[in-house]
């Protein structure tokens, strides 16, 4: 594949790449560290011919962006963790109705307002749950400034096919960063749009949510002949709002399986000298930065340490996870909050006793902690 | 009721027992902690306050230091007026059941936010603050944009300023909205007083505001903040800007009782034209290019409707 070198930061790259992508509206509201994306969206998005609008709030935002999406319109919204929590009911909303669209989480230090302009990665388990309800979320996390290129197409294009809000995770300290970037060319990305499914038959014929046990719902764009119902309450096939004992249970296992049965499409990690590593790092988003920093240095006293980076957080690369970790004994998730995706690797690999260093104070963990900490174990 | 606090000069009105220190991180020539000052010296009573998220609560409260000699919150961007609202109802059933420790004490209950916590994304917090007519008062320093964020526009962002998310360009002239009218949104409410304040109408300032504390019910205030960073002018010239918007009647001073009876509270001498007021900031500088021109003239006309219709409610006590 062709790439094309830019100098640019990470918030920068993730509104071009939406734009690249063909996301044609974005709807926001300003919060620090996430407001650049809104900045550069809304100066390059109307010479595309596309609408940038700052809404009077994040609800109103992600608002928008639904109603753009339900017009057909690749849409996006980005913002950081008081963002997220005020957007989590309309994010339950588009999981429920099947709206795709792209949420970008540039995170910081929280709970509420928190530390604003501080690096941070607490909003992970956020990201699995955002609002109440029985549904599963995709979320990506940019673990490079490139990849806050590729993995924002890389969401346009699962939402789209998934027919659901796809969160793509930054952390401050990528949204910041200045560098140099080798990207995919535009024509590559144009190229690998899958656009969205929809039914071509008589409008009488059309059932939205009439769908296979593992398929996401076919809403055609509005104003183009076809109607349904479109609600945040139990529906049928139609849309109409049910209470149907089967049909609500096989809305919301449907809801589930479309996803979980399909993960192999949506999952993503880095292995980095893991092939004969006796100690296995779990690092993601900045973090990952350090940890292959720190691997060097481990590699070369003679430790042979690696890193197992996800890049699609939720659902997790489990199976992979627990692979690794049924041959490695130690294993140590790095990251900036308390045990947050180390649940996770816990869960998945089926231990106990996988270690963990966190840190919640605003700032970046140092290769040399992440040396110090393997030493250690 | 507590007694007014007698002001007879400025001298001794800015020097007068501070609760607010000067020694905060604003940008220089930040018309906020003037403003907050002027308030604050307003009233001999103790303060309950709460400040939204903004550029007020951030620079005033860096730890170790502290800018306010009053009890002070600090909470979420959208929800300081209903905080306050919370501790005065609270305070009201305390002193009901004659619970109360210090009866004698008399507090005000104010909230402070931005235009962009209070004209955006606070808006109906305020609204319903407004509605239940909490003994409270509620007041925006507007300075027409996001300042703490970066620049964003808000909905007081008057119509032709370039902000960084209606950035002036080939293809826009900036922001293509008008100004919210957010005192003829808060009066519609009916609350017993609302009035616009500049910082530089010292003595008009602290007239409303005393008669503001002295107000049972809910209480809107309206102050224009001249922001040194957004609007692009030199810090020195904060109270020179705040002077050209009272002047030129893009900010008219007045005040509404009952959400009916309008007096206007300050007729400048000489009215400046409008240009002149859009001349001083580099947020308008592309206003002046000749494919814009046509937006100063509207400006124009747009101020001396207002400023007519202002005139008529006025007259017609209705």
């Amino acid at each position: 594949m062709a790439t094309r070198e830019v100098i640019s930061t990470g918030n920068e790259l993730a509104a071009k790449a939406a734009i690249d992508a063909g996301c044609m509206f974005f709807g926001g509201y300003p919060l620090t560290p996430s407001s650049e994306v809104m900045h550069v969206i809304s100066d390059l998005l109307p010479k595309k011919g596309g609408t940038a609008i700052q809404m009077e709030d994040e609800i109103a935002g992600i608002s928008a962006v639904i109603g753009a999406a339900m017009v057909g319109k690749r849409a996006l919204t980005a913002t950081s963790g008081p963002g997220m929590s005020l957007k989590a009911e309309q994010l339950g909303l588009a999981q429920m109705a099947e709206v795709p669209l792209v949420c970008v989480n540039v995170m910081r230090g929280g709970p509420s307002t928190g530390l604003p302009t501080r690096v941070s990665q607490g909003d992970i388990l956020q990201s699995k749950n955002p609002s109440h309800g029985d549904y599963k979320s995709i979320t990506l996390c940019a673990g490079s400034l490139a990849e806050c290129y590729t993995e924002v197409v890389r969401a346009f294009n699962i939402a789209d096919r998934f027919m659901q809000p796809v969160i793509v995770l930054l952390d401050e300290t990528i949204g910041h960063m200045h560098g140099k970037a080798d990207i995919p060319t535009v024509e590559d990305v144009e190229a690998g749009i899958v656009p969205r499914k929809r039914f071509d038959g008589a409008p009488e014929d059309y059932l939205p949510y009439g769908c296979e046990h593992d398929e996401p719902a076919t809403l055609n764009p509005m104003y183009e002949g076809y109607r349904y119902h479109f609600t945040g309450l139990h529906h049928d096939e139609h849309g109409f709002p049910t209470e149907e004992i089967e049909t609500c249970r096989k809305l919301i296992q449907r809801l589930e399986d479309k996803v979980e049965l399909h993960k192999d499409e949506i999952e993503s990690y880095e292995e980095f000298m893991m092939d004969d590593a006796e100690v296995m790092i779990v690092a993601y988003g900045s973090v990952s930065l350090a940890a292959k920093e720190a691997i060097r240095s481990l590699r070369a006293e003679g430790i042979k340490a690696g890193l197992f980076r996800p890049i699609t957080i939720w659902p997790s690369p489990a199976e992979k996870m627990k692979e690794y970790a049924d041959k490695i004994e130690k294993v140590l998730v790095v990251e900036l909050n308390i045990a947050q995706f180390h649940s996770e690797v816990q869960r998945a690999t089926a231990r106990l006793d996988i270690d963990g260093l966190f840190k919640v104070n605003g700032r970046p963990i140092s290769p040399y902690e992440i040396v110090t900490k393997v030493k250690e174990l | 009721m507590s007694e007014i606090k007698k002001i007879k000069n400025l001298k001794e009105f800015s020097t007068s027992a501070d609760r607010f220190e000067g020694a905060n991180l604003l940008c220089p020539g930040c018309a906020h902690s003037i403003i907050v000052r002027e308030v604050l010296n307003a009233t001999n009573d103790d303060l309950i306050l709460a400040a939204s998220t903004g550029c007020l609560e951030v620079c005033t409260a860096v730890y170790p230091y502290t800018s306010w000699d009053a009890s002070w919150i600090h909470i979420g961007f959208e929800n300081g007026s209903t905080a306050v609202a919370g501790a005065e109802a609270m305070y009201k059933a305390l002193k009901t059941k004659g619970r109360l420790k210090q009866p004698e004490r008399t507090p005000k209950f104010v909230a402070f936010g931005g235009d962009g916590a209070s004209y955006d994304i606070g808006f109906q917090w305020i609204s319903g603050c407004m509605e239940r007519n909490h003994d409270m008062m509620y007041i925006v320093l507007d300075n027409e944009v996001y300042a703490n964020t970066g620049g964003q526009r808000s909905s007081s962002t008057p119509i032709g300023s370039s902000a960084t998310t209606t950035p002036a360009g080939s293809i826009s002239y900036g922001e293509t909205k008008n100004k919210k009218d957010m005192m003829g949104i808060m009066a519609a409410h009916h609350i017993p007083y609302a009035a616009q304040v500049s910082p530089n109408k010292w003595k008009d300032m602290v007239k409303k505001i005393q008669k503001g504390f002295a107000t049972e019910g809910a209480v809107f205030i309206n102050a224009v903040s001249p922001c040194t960073t957004e609007w692009k002018f030199d810090p020195k010239n904060t109270m020179h800007l705040a002077d050209l918007a009272t002047d030129s009647l893009v900010f008219p001073l007045y005040e509404v009782i009952d959400g009916r009876e309008y007096n206007i509270t300050y007729r400048p001498k000489n009215i400046i034209p409008v240009e002149e007021y859009l001349a001083a900031q580099g947020r308008f500088k592309h206003l002046f290019k000749d494919e814009y021109k046509y937006l100063i003239k509207e400006w124009q006309e747009r101020v001396d409707a207002n400023w007519a219709y202002l005139q008529r409610r006025e007259e017609a006590k209705v």
